[in-house]
């Protein structure tokens, strides 16, 4: 709801009553105006303080009033601010997102769900001799790679012995 | 030749014609230097606030959109700063209230001192320097300038029904002051 200001309306007469009264009891011719230079003077002193008012270092004063003083307060303002502002951060650890999460989605991870024991895997898992290479190559029928992976001396000895069997056939 | 408008003026000022201020200067000065005195009491007051008054015009003639008359805008700023000083002044007397805030303010600030009543010289300014502010910025503007309601409405931004009761109430204040103060002249 709207609240109105109510005001009484003064009938005119009752004014112009009130207002006589007052003038009849008006003493006020007795105050004494200011001399009659004083407002040739008022104008030749008004028009100085403008020009102090308008004046460059006026000017810069006010704009470091109005604008830098207040512009590099805020500034470092920001910049405390921004020195305390230490925003939320969910630092919840890997087991309880996962526990957080609904019992389907978390059977869906299991990818064999009667071993559900962890196993940590040493780092030196996927230090792969050349040995082992060789066997791998050769099982999977690519013995051209075989002889990319063997050290020079092998392939050194891998051709003598094929060149002692080329010589017996 | 003849004079040219307010407006015209104006135009002029912002054209970067001072002359043409000064002009304007000379049309108002009296009228702004009399209300500030009434509002305020005081000449050296007065003195002050006219200056200030055009000063502050000046700068800001830039933001001045003609919606009013350029005197009703003129006219709106002395009002305010007159309106300022007042409450400087009740501040000043508040403070005065305090006996260790009062040791530390220059005596000669004091508003109510025989100096400043001397000036007020007359009972009806002395009643009118009772009034509330907004009451006595209506009274001088309707008692002493005769101004209409819709144009202190424009210089005070309030509702002529608003005028006519703070007007009202201020006459009834100023009255019964006059009443009691009046010298007692024959018994």
């Amino acid at each position: 709801m709207k609240l109105r200001r109510h005001t009484i309306d003064i009938p005119d007469e009752l004014e112009r009553e009130a207002e006589d009264a007052v003038r009849r009891l008006d003493d006020t011719r007795n105050v004494s105006a200011p001399p009659g230079t004083y407002f040739a003077n008022l104008l030749v002193r008004t028009n100085e303080r403008i020009d102090r008012a308008t004046s460059g270092v006026a000017i810069s004063l006010s704009w470091l009033a109005r604008v830098a003083v207040p512009g590099v307060v805020a500034i470092i303002f920001f910049f405390i601010g921004l020195h305390y502002y230490a925003p939320e951060t969910s630092r919840s650890s890997v087991v309880d997102v996962v526990n957080a999460l609904p019992p389907a989605a978390f059977d869906s991870l299991l990818v064999d769900a009667s071993s559900e024991d962890a196993v940590i895997v040493p780092p030196s898992l996927f230090d792969v001799s050349g040995d082992q290479l060789v066997e791998f190559y050769l099982e999977t029928g690519n013995p051209a790679a075989v002889l990319e992976e063997l050290p020079e001396q092998d392939v050194a000895a891998v051709a003598a012995i094929l060149e002692a069997r080329s010589i017996n056939l | 030749m003849e004079p040219l408008t307010d407006l015209e003026l104006v135009q002029q000022v912002r054209n970067g014609n001072r002359e043409a201020y000064t002009e304007l200067m000379r049309r108002y000065q009296k009228r702004v230097y009399w209300v500030a005195r009434r509002i305020v009491g005081s000449h050296d007051d007065a003195d002050d606030v006219a200056q200030e008054t055009f000063v502050k015009a000046y700068l800001a003639l830039g933001d001045f959109r003609g919606d009013s008359s350029f005197f009703t805008w003129l006219y709106r700023i002395a009002v305010n700063l007159a309106l300022n000083v007042v409450r400087r002044h009740q501040m000043m007397n508040y403070l005065r209230d305090s006996p260790i805030i009062s040791s530390l303010l220059p005596a000669r600030d004091n508003p109510h001192s025989d100096l400043e009543a001397k000036e007020l010289e007359s009972r009806l300014n002395l009643a009118v320097a009772q009034l509330p502010e907004k009451q006595r910025a209506v009274f001088v503007m309707r008692y002493f300038d005769e101004m209409s309601y819709e144009e202190i409405s424009q210089v005070l931004k309030t509702s002529v029904g608003g005028l006519k009761a703070n007007y009202f109430h201020a006459l009834k204040k100023v009255q019964e002051f006059l009443k009691d103060e009046a010298p007692q002249t024959h018994d």
